[in-house]
């Protein structure tokens, strides 16, 4: 018990923070939505009720669509491009998806290597992009429920003040639609530009998202090793 | 050389724990936050 704990710390860590997170989120915000009801003059809404609206979706989806982004992005970036010094990029010259025998694929895979490394064909190509495949779909879904969402709580603020509605295509143009999603995009591509640029130089010992404290600083990830 | 023991070298049912279960929160959460504007909630 205690073992596998000590194996999945990282796992367990952030599944708890999350659900912290959202619990809280989800307090937050139907207490705001009560106050901001209260305003209008409008009855409370139940909690139930907030946490299974529109109004709640859209808030959480504009993040993790943004989220998901990130890390697509940044896992497709790295195949190509590099930062000289970065513990988060490969080194100078190693640009690219490797060659069979780098990767450990088809007749280069090792006994223990996954079956799909093994195999030839669209197993493979699936298998070895499947990171990239599955983070890329959870992107458009999430960003797809956000549009979703957020046409069904632009309408009803347009209700209120007795605007017409909108479909989902035009509210796909509204600066609301491109508001929310730009507010999230920039912040991640400021962090993770910000990581990349921030490890050259800077150090945490005993973290897998550093390079050695003595480590120089020009050399890249898999040098430092 | 690797840092662990040979039973501890193939794949465990905690990592598969761990796998499944972060990806079932995913989808249920992108099920739902699908699901309720649909719904037009």
């Amino acid at each position: 018990m205690f073992r596998s704990a000590r194996n999945n710390g990282l796992s367990i860590l952030f599944l708890t923070l999350f659900v912290l997170a959202l619990v809280s989120q989800s307090i937050a915000g139907y207490l705001e939505n009560n106050e901001r009801l209260a305003q209008h003059s409008q009855p409370p809404e139940g909690f139930m009720e907030f946490v299974t609206s529109s109004e709640f979706v859209v808030d959480v989806a504009e993040n993790w669509q943004s989220e998901f982004l990130q890390f697509f992005l940044f896992i497709a970036a790295t195949i190509w491009l590099v930062q000289r010094g970065s513990p988060e990029s490969k080194k100078p010259g190693d640009e690219g998806p490797g060659t069979d025998e780098e990767q450990k694929t088809g007749e280069h895979a090792d006994p223990d290597s996954p079956e799909w490394a093994k195999r030839r064909g669209l197993p493979q190509v699936l298998f070895s992009n499947s990171l990239l495949l599955v983070m890329g779909t959870i992107f458009v879904l999430s960003w797809l429920a956000q549009s979703l969402a957020g046409v069904v709580v632009y309408n009803s603020e347009n209700a209120e003040h007795a605007q017409a509605a909108v479909g989902w295509l035009e509210y796909l143009a509204t600066p609301d639609f491109w508001n929310r999603t730009l507010q999230n995009w920039q912040s991640e591509f400021l962090a993770v530009g910000a990581m990349i640029a921030f490890s050259i130089f800077l150090r945490q010992r005993g973290s897998s998202e550093s390079k050695p404290v003595g480590a120089p600083h020009y050399e890249s990830a898999e040098e430092a090793q | 050389m690797a840092d662990f023991t040979p039973e501890e070298a193939g794949p465990q049912l905690g990592e598969r724990v761990v796998f499944w279960a972060w990806m079932s929160i995913v989808a249920a959460g992108l099920i739902a936050m699908l699901a309720i504007p649909l719904m037009g909630r």
